[in-house]
């Protein structure tokens, strides 16, 4: 809350009218129009630095559940649904207004592998939301501008910014789960688990190149962000055999399936006899906004082969969190 | 009143009406403004800004407080053990929304506290309510560790008791084995926040310099010590977990293996997300491993268990170092630990 309304409130309340129920259209009598036009407006200038940060929602592909703990995959609509409360400040192109709102939806747009924004708006004193295309995984087709510091479209500032989803490879549908996180919240974010495991016994890899462990892409994990405000947090945990004169190592790779990312820290695995051992490596990012994939890479530095585990012994996998 | 007379003086001028109404400042002095609008516009003022600013003021959600079980210390850092009262501390600011039946209203309040329910292993949901203008707390005992006997709704999106809507939900706590005392440690996270969740640390570990056998491929707690385990309650579905384990197994034979994993609610088996399970399967070789566990706990009371195994009747062993190829001595071959958070 702004210092000033802190100040009024404890005014107020000291002279004993915290609980006055007096109407409007008595005060506007006893006062005047012209004098209640200026208190009205001193009011919602104090009132305007709290009111435009509310936003009591969060988006979801699982109607009336804020924060699902279980995967949601192919999904056809994003919800909005209330979350430690039920009000929403949305801007008329001239004030902020707040208004109450139930849960709202909209379709999934009928594109495959793109991002999009969702914004809210007034439409006619009723929530209701909208969908805007990104041009790619990394470029918004219509930028973000902020009204009073609040994210709105350009162009449209009565559109507040929500959060960012984006399509699976099925025209039209989304996921939110372990392994794609493809809702991300502008509001009220939580951190979402990641997890990616390798189901197979185990396999072998002897060329000194990085690679997606056991040639599968699949062992990524996925997000879209809207703003560059989220940490994702990972750790990546492998095993693998080499002989006497082989070793293994193991990686994570930002949008990259033949790199690892220099800000990755661990990897080492094994340099002995027919030893099987673990190998661990953690990444901490702050990702730029659009859509990443974390690839868990595996790599036989000395060219021999190295055999790979993934259920055998243990069970190897690549998980972590990300704020959305 | 000199605090009054700032205030009103600071509001006035600080709304605007410091600058000029019909043309003359209101700013100077308290006299000057009761001057120049009179009592009746001076108090209708008042009564305007009141009712409007109450508009927006009750109508955002505040909830600025944490329960603990240390007077007036919100995120504890220190163990708290066998304590009989839970406290709604301030944080973050002293103002919380609270439905009259009608509408929301904010209130201030000052720490307030509640008795640890008469119950033994059982959780306990929290709520804060206006009684004839001052902030309170009750208590409400769930049926058992998974089920709520009174359910939690939602009153304009904000959790509230069932039947009794002007009750604000505040968040979950759990008795212990002896009556009216719960722990909130690193152990036992038995108080749970709907307000303000901050990560939680946990950790366990032994602590001493030792080893043990265990031979066989079925799981079973650590040391078959089935203390070594977290022990959360939550509230509500939406707090991630975050755990590791440390340890460290020494392989005597060729085909040697350990591995280690976490239990949800079980002592013998490894629940699915536990991944990196491995310690060793190596020929005579001292070795480090780590597993890693993430989840969001369901609504209710769970623990974790460090869990171990070994592949067959073999005879490698656990230990915390000072084994084969270490020659350190207590702790300096380094220490087994399972640690963690959990937002709460």
């Amino acid at each position: 809350m702004g210092r000033p309304l802190l100040f009024f409130i404890q005014f107020v309340t000291l002279l004993g009218f915290a609980e006055d129920e007096r109407s409007l259209v008595q005060l506007q009598e006893r006062l005047g129009l012209d004098l209640y036009s200026k208190v009205e407006q001193a009011v919602q200038e104090t009132s305007r630095v709290i009111s435009e940060m509310v936003c009591d929602g969060r988006l979801t592909l699982t109607s009336a559940t804020a924060v699902t703990s279980s995967d949601v995959t192919a999904a056809t609509t994003v919800y909005f649904t209330p979350y430690n409360g039920s009000k929403i400040a949305l801007y008329s192109g001239t004030e902020w207004q707040m208004i109450d709102f139930t849960e709202v939806s909209v379709a999934v747009p009928a594109t495959t592998i793109t991002p999009f924004d969702v914004f809210g708006y007034n439409n006619g004193g009723s929530l209701t939301l909208e969908a805007a295309n990104w041009t790619n995984d990394t470029t918004r087709a219509t930028a973000l501008t902020k009204q009073d510091g609040v994210y709105v479209k350009t162009g449209a500032t009565t559109r507040r910014y929500l959060g960012t989803g984006r399509t699976t490879t099925v025209s039209g549908q989304t996921e939110d789960s372990v392994t794609k996180r493809f809702i991300w919240n502008q509001c009220n974010r939580v951190k979402r688990s990641l997890l990616v495991k390798e189901a197979t016994g185990s396999w072998t890899y002897g060329t000194n190149a990085w690679r997606a462990a056991r040639g599968q892409t699949t062992n990524r994990v996925e997000v879209v962000l809207g703003l560059a405000e989220s940490p994702v947090s990972l750790i990546l945990i492998g095993s693998g055999a080499a002989n006497a004169t082989e070793e293994f190592s193991i990686g994570i790779g930002i949008d990259s399936t033949t790199a690892y990312d220099t800000n990755v820290r661990g990897m080492y695995g094994a340099f002995g006899s027919t030893r099987v051992l673990n190998a661990i490596a953690t990444l901490d990012s702050l990702p730029a906004e659009g859509y990443h994939y974390y690839q868990w890479l595996e790599i036989s530095p000395q060219g021999g082969t190295v055999t790979f585990y993934g259920t055998t012994y243990g069970l190897t996998g690549l998980g972590g969190t990300v704020d959305g | 009143m000199p605090q009054l007379c700032f205030l009103i003086l600071f509001s006035f001028s600080m709304l605007g009406f410091g600058v000029s109404v019909n043309g003359r400042s209101l700013s100077r002095s308290l006299p000057d403004v009761f001057r120049i609008l009179g009592p009746e516009k001076f108090f209708g003022i008042v009564e305007a800004f009141n009712e409007l600013d109450s508009r927006t003021t009750d109508a955002i959600q505040m909830c600025q407080g944490r329960l603990t079980l240390t007077s007036n210390t919100p995120i504890t850092t220190s163990e708290v053990s066998d304590a009989t009262t839970v406290y709604f501390t301030p944080y973050g600011g002293n103002q919380i929304s609270l439905f009259n039946g009608t509408r929301w209203q904010v209130v201030s309040f000052v720490e307030t506290s509640v008795a640890v329910p008469a119950t033994t292993v059982k959780p306990f949901d929290i709520f804060g309510y206006n009684n004839g203008g001052v902030f309170a707390l009750e208590t409400a005992n769930w049926t058992n560790d998974t089920t709520r006997a009174t359910a939690l709704v939602k009153q304009d999106g904000i959790y509230v008791k069932s039947g009794t809507t002007t009750r604000r939900y505040l968040g979950t706590g759990r008795t212990e084995s002896d009556t009216g005392e719960m722990h909130d440690n690193l152990m036992f996270r038995f108080l749970w926040n709907n307000c303000n969740r901050v990560p939680r640390r946990m950790w366990v570990d032994y602590g001493s310099n030792v080893c043990h056998a265990y031979q066989s491929a079925t799981w079973h707690s650590v040391e078959a010590d089935a203390t070594k385990r977290f022990q959360v309650v939550v509230g509500l579905a939406e707090s991630t977990m975050q755990i590791q384990i440390n340890q460290h197994f020494s392989a005597d034979n060729s085909g040697d293996s350990g591995e280690v994993a976490v239990g949800q609610d079980s002592t013998s088996s490894p629940h699915a997300n536990s991944i990196g399970r491995l310690l060793s399967a190596a020929s005579v070789a001292d070795v480090e491993g780590r597993t890693s566990f993430r989840i969001m706990p369901t609504v209710g009371f769970h623990y974790y268990q460090w869990l171990e195994k070994t592949n067959a009747a073999q005879s490698g062993l656990f230990c915390t170092g000072n084994h084969t190829s270490c020659s350190g001595t207590g702790t300096n071959c380094g220490t087994w630990t399972m640690d963690g958070w959990i937002d709460g």
